[in-house]
């Protein structure tokens, strides 16, 4: 049984519309700042079900920013689930030509690649392959290229039983330097990094095995930010898609996160790409996009 | 520099050493400072014989062999001053000869004077790690007051130095002023124009940090009051302005008072500083329209120097980003620049984008109606945008 501490800090984000994917279904999510009794155990881990509970007894909150609104330069840690499972279906275009999941996810990943270098040439890009357990690919580079060239040599391999998400934030927690600010809420970072997990099983929940304290150390920084682009089979009871998307999402405990999701619209895989390309200091909440640009606006 | 006869740098050296470095970090005397420089020391003895104008030799103050030595060139007043320091480093108690480019400077000078304007010289403490910069200061504001003194033999000049300090409310220590006699180099002058800085927002000016100056250097030429202007701005000043060959400084009719000049030259600079902190201003208005009406669709702003801005659009579920770009310019003679790029498409290594370059453009209209005026652009153009991005990958 998991214990949520209630604290001032607790944020819930009503994101229902948002979330949710052609077919309407959406989730609720709790995001909590406070330490979790036992994280280190075994009972680091959280169910859609019993964050559900808790939300039933609180309100929305206001969810305030604690940075200043500066584009810094950004690190982005590019994390591409290369499993792919059995039954995996490709992207259809609209003439019919079929390609693997893949294929779309590094197509996309190029064009934010290089949309990213034009809005600002300072932003930098790792590459983290995830498999059995996560490889660090690439070192921080503001050349697209050297990513994109990384990305172009990845090929899909045999999905695994689990997806440990602790190995992944250790990795993560390795490889970079939060910056230190004397007062964040008014000095301007150096930079902010942001890891955007672009997660594609539908049958494998992803979990933390190994506690969440080094994702929770992570996440509390005003300097870290954590994007999701689920990409999933078409929900159904023989995949657990849902439930995953439920993970997702709760993985936002700041309410500054982006989870995003598409089952094989490859149109909608590249307009989510485009969201992600957003500044996490001055991008709004999920909730509040619109991009629509009507004449009656 | 180093001492041959031994492997190690003896500590005399390293404090000479450590004397010259305190010089180049802290700065030369004189408005120009950044201009000056410091070269030295060769190991043989160079007696620097100059022949005054009738040909006679001066001999050198004092015989023996120095191992080191100073050459110190300070601009001064739009000319040079090099000042040659001969040090003896084995009696390092001893203060360092001194010979002049100005040799009638070097001959003007009484024990008195030296008694009195540069006393380091009494009190040489070779220990200091400032001694020579001290030694160099006081030189330059005797080589100052002797000038000065030179300003008595001409009227003219004396008006306009005492008119520039009056007008300008300025100090004794914004000018320089060379006087030379007739048949020599042209007299000029270097004034330091009370441009402040002040008002303008730091992050205009940050990139480049040191002084704001801005010199204005005269040099007059002939009997008539004739003078050629040129100007010299601090990277500073200039990062805000300009660089200072790219401002036209206004022409100089003959029979022009150096005082209305000089005023002039000032008004221009800072009517140069008023507009582009206004720019600036505009610039963050604008911005801030931009933010007010497609905020939900923001994607990346800069917010310091409110140059540019990335939204991200849908129009009958075609998404595009559009940049819109504020160059130098704007808004009086440019307009913002807008370009439409793909999300989808790439044309071949780059996404695919379009620059749209028939938009009405009025600078006079607010911002408000500006960022209107951009909505109508891209609703009027995204169809063909969207056409030719298919087309094109």
């Amino acid at each position: 049984m998991v214990i949520l501490h209630v604290t001032d800090q607790l944020f819930i984000d009503n994101i229902a519309p948002a979330r949710g994917n052609q077919e309407g279904w959406c989730s609720i999510t709790v995001s909590y700042t406070s330490e979790m009794s036992g994280e280190d155990g075994s009972s680091g881990r959280s169910s859609p079900s019993e964050a559900q509970e808790a939300t039933e007894h609180l309100e929305n909150v206001t969810i305030e920013r604690h940075v200043p609104r500066i584009n810094c330069p950004e690190h982005i840690i590019l994390v591409v689930d290369v499993c792919k499972e059995e039954g995996n279906t490709p992207y259809k275009l609209a003439d019919g030509t079929k390609f693997s999941a893949l294929y779309m996810v590094k197509r996309a990943l190029t064009l934010f690649l290089q949309n990213k270098h034009a809005i600002d040439i300072r932003h930098k890009f790792a590459l983290v392959v995830l498999h059995e357990s996560p490889i660090w690919l690439h070192d921080f580079t503001n050349n697209p290229k050297e990513i994109i060239s990384e990305l172009d040599d990845i090929d899909d391999a045999l999905a695994t039983s689990h997806c440990d998400l602790s190995l992944l934030f250790d990795l993560i927690a390795q490889q970079i330097s939060l910056p230190s600010c004397s007062n964040p809420a008014v000095a301007p970072p150096p930079c902010v990094y942001r890891t955007i997990l672009l997660y594609g099983r539908s049958q494998c929940l992803p979990q933390f095995l190994e506690g969440k304290g080094v994702f929770t150390h992570l996440i509390q920084s005003p300097h870290f930010f954590l994007d999701v682009l689920y990409m999933h089979e078409a929900p159904c009871d023989d995949n657990k898609c849902e439930g995953i998307f439920d993970i997702l999402c709760g993985l936002d405990e700041s309410g500054w996160s982006y989870v995003l999701e598409v089952s094989r619209n490859a149109t909608k895989l590249h307009n989510h790409c485009g969201s992600l390309l957003a500044h996490p200091l001055q991008r709004p909440t999920q909730k509040d996009l619109r991009y629509t640009l009507g004449g009656g606006d | 520099m180093e001492d041959k006869s031994s492997p190690e740098r003896s500590p005399v050296m390293e404090q000479f050493i450590r004397q010259v470095d305190y010089i180049k970090l802290n700065g030369f005397p004189g408005l120009c400072s950044d201009l000056a420089e410091i070269t030295g020391a060769t190991e043989s003895l160079t007696v620097w014989n100059t022949r005054q104008d009738n040909g006679e030799r001066v001999e050198p103050i004092r015989e023996g062999k120095p191992r080191d030595e100073l050459l110190i060139k300070v601009p001064f007043a739009g000319t040079n001053l090099t000042i040659r320091l001969l040090f003896y480093l084995q009696e390092p108690w001893m203060p360092p000869d001194m010979s002049f480019s100005d040799i009638h400077f070097l001959s003007s000078i009484s024990i008195k004077d030296l008694e009195e304007q540069v006393p380091s010289l009494n009190n040489w403490n070779c220990s200091e790690d400032d001694i020579i910069a001290q030694l160099l200061h006081q030189l330059l504001q005797l080589y100052k007051k002797y000038q000065i003194e030179k300003l008595e033999d001409d009227d003219v000049l004396q008006f306009e130095y005492q008119s520039l300090l009056k007008t300008l409310k300025i100090g004794e220590g914004d000018i320089e002023i060379s006087v030379n006699g007739a048949g020599h180099r042209a007299s000029s002058l270097l004034v330091r124009l009370p441009l402040s800085l002040q008002d303008v927002p730091p992050v205009l000016v940050d990139a480049n940090p040191g002084s704001a100056t801005s010199l204005l250097q005269v040099t007059f030429q002939g009997n008539e009051g004739v003078f050629v202007p040129k100007l010299h701005l601090s990277p500073r000043v200039e990062l805000l302005i300009g660089g200072a060959n790219t401002l036209a400084l206004p022409a100089v009719p003959p029979g022009t008072c150096l005082m209305d000049y000089v005023e002039r030259v000032l008004e221009l600079l800072e009517e140069k500083v008023r507009k582009s902190v206004l720019c600036f201003e505009t610039r963050k208005q604008f911005i801030a329209q931009v933010l007010c009406l497609f905020g939900c669709a923001v994607i990346e702003y800069d917010a310091e120097r409110f140059n540019k801005v990335v939204l991200l659009f849908d129009v009958k579920d075609f998404h595009f980003l559009t940049f819109i770009i504020l160059g130098p310019l704007f808004p009086q003679q440019q307009a913002p620049k807008i370009v439409l790029q793909s999300l989808y498409h790439n044309s071949p290594r780059e996404p695919y984008s379009k620059e749209l370059t028939e938009q009405r453009y009025n600078p006079q209209w607010t911002p408000e109606e500006m960022v209107k005026n951009i909505k109508e652009v891209i609703l009027a153009n995204v169809s063909a945008f969207q056409q030719s991005s298919i087309r094109t990958s």
